[in-house]
């Protein structure tokens, strides 16, 4: 069994490994950073650590809204804490009921999602934290 | 069983610390020669590791300490004289003893190295002791070498860097413990929440009347400042440590080079955040080979070239402007950028055309391309062409940057500025757009408030093309609209009064207009995650006592990203190859003044005005071993002519003019309705029209090819 972290974007339920997860904070005063790329919400303070804020939203291409709970999670790049609307709760999901996400997925979602669960009444798609903290270039490269 | 470990590990730490006290002993013979009182100390020394060897069985230890040892003893008999290939082999012996340490280490006993060919080194130079030089000369007057003829001469000249001697006269105890620097991370985490714990009770007893509570108060917040800077300086080391092995490197490649090689090491006490000093290591050694091998000349060569015969090569370490900068210098034989061109054509890693475009400080900076590498012959120091980006590579990985300048013939300098993660420093906080900002006092020269009324030509803020300048003892200082350049704005007028701090950056003097001034703080340089780090806006970030961040700024990045750091080009100085294209050099012409397109000049030189020759039609000027053609835009009457080294595909003209007046930035628009031949347009610049000069079509005029910029 495999369990996530599910959280509300727009209208839309994402999930993270929980295994990516360090923990969930309130919202935080976060320090914007001009001239940052634009998935880049700011820093924060994370009990003396500066940790980069980012705009899920905008890295998954949605509209602007007023995400504001932060997911800490440990991408290869290092901690980031992701902005999202509300969190919901901690599922436990059979892997085995796993599938990868279809060719039609938008390309910016292409990118970061990494499949999804289809539930009776809702489908979560499941990001990975690792291939969120991804410049444009490097995404471009790859 | 656990106290033979223990009598194990002690042994083995201790023999490391003889094994380093030998090396620096004879490192320190190589400099100042040898005396009784080394040659006893090398003895003593060595006798002590043969000893606690036997003790614990370890014979091919024993045994090859034993030979080295009994061929000191027939240097301090006087049997022999202590040269610098016997100092040579018994470096190599302290080589091949910690070897064995390291396999005793491992738990494999002594291991299989084969040391026959050490151990008949020292018995050829054992045979060669003077069987009755003993009688002679007694035991109480150990030899002093004469004037020692000498296959490597590196030993007579290289004066002892004072790091060796200074190392060599502390005894190595060891007096630290390991840590995880991890543990010290988060130690270094909690000490600044404490530090902001504290504030909020500094507040809450400044309301109090409990004068009890007022006292403790005071009290942790005095322990709290102290345990953050302890916490801090637990994780800074001087760079010394960095670069301890260096001496010894430098003597074996000079040994192996027939160079002769001064090391100077200057600022080893510059602290460092000791991941970072880690971190450089490698990139200083093969900075270090690669100068050796490639920088520095034979002796014959440089004495042919009227230089001394031992190259310098210098390290040094500074603190700057919120970087560490540390500079490799050799004055060696520079950087050719003709051949490093045509090695860039060769490899295909750019076109022909492409490739004659570029300055010679653009090439020089290839060095740094993957699989570049001029080394005509690979030798086993360096030249397999895998070295200078790995260096680029490692030191951009902890957020530094590479350059180097190379003047050909003359020697090279490569520079590497690194940021002070984690290391505490002086900085002025300001705001600008509604966020507070630090800039690190080391880059500020002055701090400025220009009034609205400023008097006219002295203390005002001019326009040039738009842009806001601002005129101080005669000298012009390009203002960077804080707020404006961070929200990506052109800037609009500079609201006054108005506050500048003026810094330095890239040598040259910057104002940066910002909202309001603070107070100076000492911060604590923070490391910014991965998609913040890049910025080159920014050296990193603090966290202020109210818990709030600022992000420091990287005075050098900011100049860069408004386009002033073109060097002001005072005589003599190559323009940097990163000059925008919209940048231009204006010069006194013969009437007026003239605008060169920034990019197609290579170098401002003077020359007497008698070493102008005629040519045909005409002139030249002898210039690193070349004709320089001249193209007269001016007439100037004094003994020294300034031209204007301008570059156009493979083809170099000089531009005679009657002085440099400054470089600006100017719009890709000119005003064309004045074109004529020669000239592109004219434009306004300091108040003054300025031609816009087309060197091409000059140079065509005077029957050189000269090709067009691509721009």
């Amino acid at each position: 069994m495999t369990r996530l972290v599910t959280f509300q974007l727009a209208d839309s339920t994402y999930a993270l490994d929980t295994t990516q997860v360090v923990e969930i904070l309130r919202p935080q005063t976060i320090t914007p950073v001009p001239r940052a790329p634009a998935l880049v919400a700011g820093l924060l303070n994370l009990r003396g650590r500066i940790i980069a804020a980012i705009d899920l939203r905008t890295r998954l291409g949605l509209p602007r809204g007023d995400a504001a709970m932060n997911i800490l999670v440990t991408a290869r790049a290092g901690p980031v804490s992701l902005l999202v609307d509300r969190i919901g709760d901690v599922i436990e999901v059979d892997a085995a009921r796993f599938s990868a996400i279809p060719d039609t997925t938008p390309s910016v979602l292409r990118g970061v999602v990494i499949g999804s669960y289809s539930f009776p009444d809702r489908l979560v798609l499941v990001l990975d934290a690792d291939r969120i903290v991804v410049s444009d270039e490097e995404r471009a490269a790859s | 069983m656990s106290d033979d470990a223990d009598l194990l590990r002690e042994f083995l730490s201790e023999s490391r610390e003889n094994l380093d006290r030998l090396e620096h002993e004879l490192m320190s013979y190589e400099g100042t020669g040898s005396s009784p009182d080394m040659l006893a100390a090398v003895f003593r020394t060595i006798h002590t590791v043969k000893g606690t060897a036997g003790f614990f069985g370890f014979v091919h230890l024993q045994h090859v300490t034993h030979t080295a040892e009994n061929l000191l003893s027939s240097i301090r008999d006087g049997a022999l004289e202590l040269s610098a290939p016997i100092a040579s082999c018994l470096l190599d012996v302290t080589d091949a003893a910690r070897e064995i340490l390291v396999s005793v280490e491992a738990g494999n006993g002594e291991g299989a190295i084969d040391h026959s060919s050490i151990l008949s080194r020292l018995a050829t130079f054992q045979s060669t002791a003077r069987v009755e030089a003993s009688a002679e000369v007694g035991p109480e007057e150990p030899a002093i070498p004469d004037v020692v003829v000498d296959p490597e001469p590196v030993r007579d000249t290289a004066p002892v860097p004072p790091v060796v001697v200074a190392a060599a006269a502390a005894p190595r105890v060891e007096s630290t413990v390991r840590v995880d620097v991890h543990v010290l991370d988060r130690l270094m985490d909690l000490a600044g929440e404490l530090v902001l714990a504290r504030n909020q009770l500094l507040q809450l007893s400044s309301t109090s009347t409990d004068s009890i509570l007022v006292r403790v108060a005071q009290r942790i917040g005095g322990v709290t400042s102290d345990l953050q800077d302890g916490v801090m300086r637990t994780r800074m080391q001087p760079i010394g440590g960095a670069w301890a092995k260096l001496p010894r490197v430098v003597r074996d490649l000079a040994a192996e080079l027939d160079k002769q090689i001064t090391l100077e090491l200057v600022g080893h006490d510059t602290a460092l955040d000791r991941t970072i000093l880690e971190a450089i290591k490698d990139p200083l050694t093969h900075l270090v080979r690669n100068a050796c091998d490639h920088g520095i000349e034979l002796p014959a060569r440089r004495i042919a070239a009227g230089k001394r015969p031992d190259g310098v090569l210098c390290l040094s370490a500074s603190h700057g402007g919120g970087h560490v900068a540390i500079e490799i210098r050799d004055d060696g034989g520079g950087i050719d950028p003709e051949r490093v061109r045509r090695r860039v054509i060769e490899r295909n890693m750019m076109t022909a055309e492409r490739a004659n475009r570029l300055t010679d400080s653009e090439l020089v900076q290839l060095i740094f391309a993957p699989g570049f590498s001029t080394a005509e012959k690979v030798t086993s120091v360096s030249g397999r062409g895998v070295g200078m980006d790995v260096v680029k590579t490692n030191v951009e990985a902890i957020g530094g940057t590479v350059t180097v300048r190379s003047v050909f013939g003359a020697g090279t300098t490569v520079r590497i500025d690194i940021p002070l993660t984690l290391a505490i420093i002086p900085a002025l906080l300001i705001s600008a757009g509604g966020q507070r900002y630090a800039i690190p006092e080391g880059a500020i020269v002055e701090i400025l408030r220009i009034e609205p009324d400023a008097e006219a030509g002295e203390l005002g803020i001019e326009y040039i093309h738009g842009a806001p300048v601002y005129r101080r003892h005669g000298e012009l200082v390009p203002l960077i609209v804080l707020a404006d350049l961070l929200a990506q704005r052109p800037a609009h007028e500079v609201a006054t009064p108005a506050y500048v701090a003026v810094v330095m950056a890239d040598g040259r003097k910057v104002g940066i207009v910002v909202d309001d001034l603070h107070d100076s703080e000492e911060i604590v340089v923070k490391p910014v995650g991965k998609p913040v780090q890049g910025i080159p806006l920014y050296a990193g970030a603090t966290i202020l006592g109210d818990g709030r961040i600022a992000l420091i700024l990287d005075v050098r990045g900011l100049a860069d990203e408004a386009g002033l750091t073109t060097h002001r080009a005072p005589q003599q100085v190559a323009v940097t190859a990163e000059a925008p294209r919209s940048s231009v050099l204006v010069v006194r012409g013969r009437e007026r003044r003239l605008a060169l397109p920034l990019n197609e000049v290579s170098r401002l030189e003077e020359f007497a005005a008698s070493s102008i020759e005629r040519a045909g039609l005409l002139e030249v000027v002898q210039y690193r071993g070349r004709m320089l053609p001249l193209l007269r835009l001016a007439d100037p009457m004094s003994d020294r002519v300034t031209v204007v080294v301008q570059c156009g595909g493979a083809r170099e003209v000089g531009l005679l003019v009657d002085g440099i007046v400054d470089i600006v930035e100017i719009d890709s628009v000119v005003d064309t309705t004045s074109s004529t031949f020669g000239v592109h347009g004219s434009m306004v610049i300091h108040g003054m029209t300025t031609d816009l000069i087309d060197v091409a079509a000059l140079a065509e005029q005077a029957g050189l090819t000269y090709l067009r910029s691509a721009s």
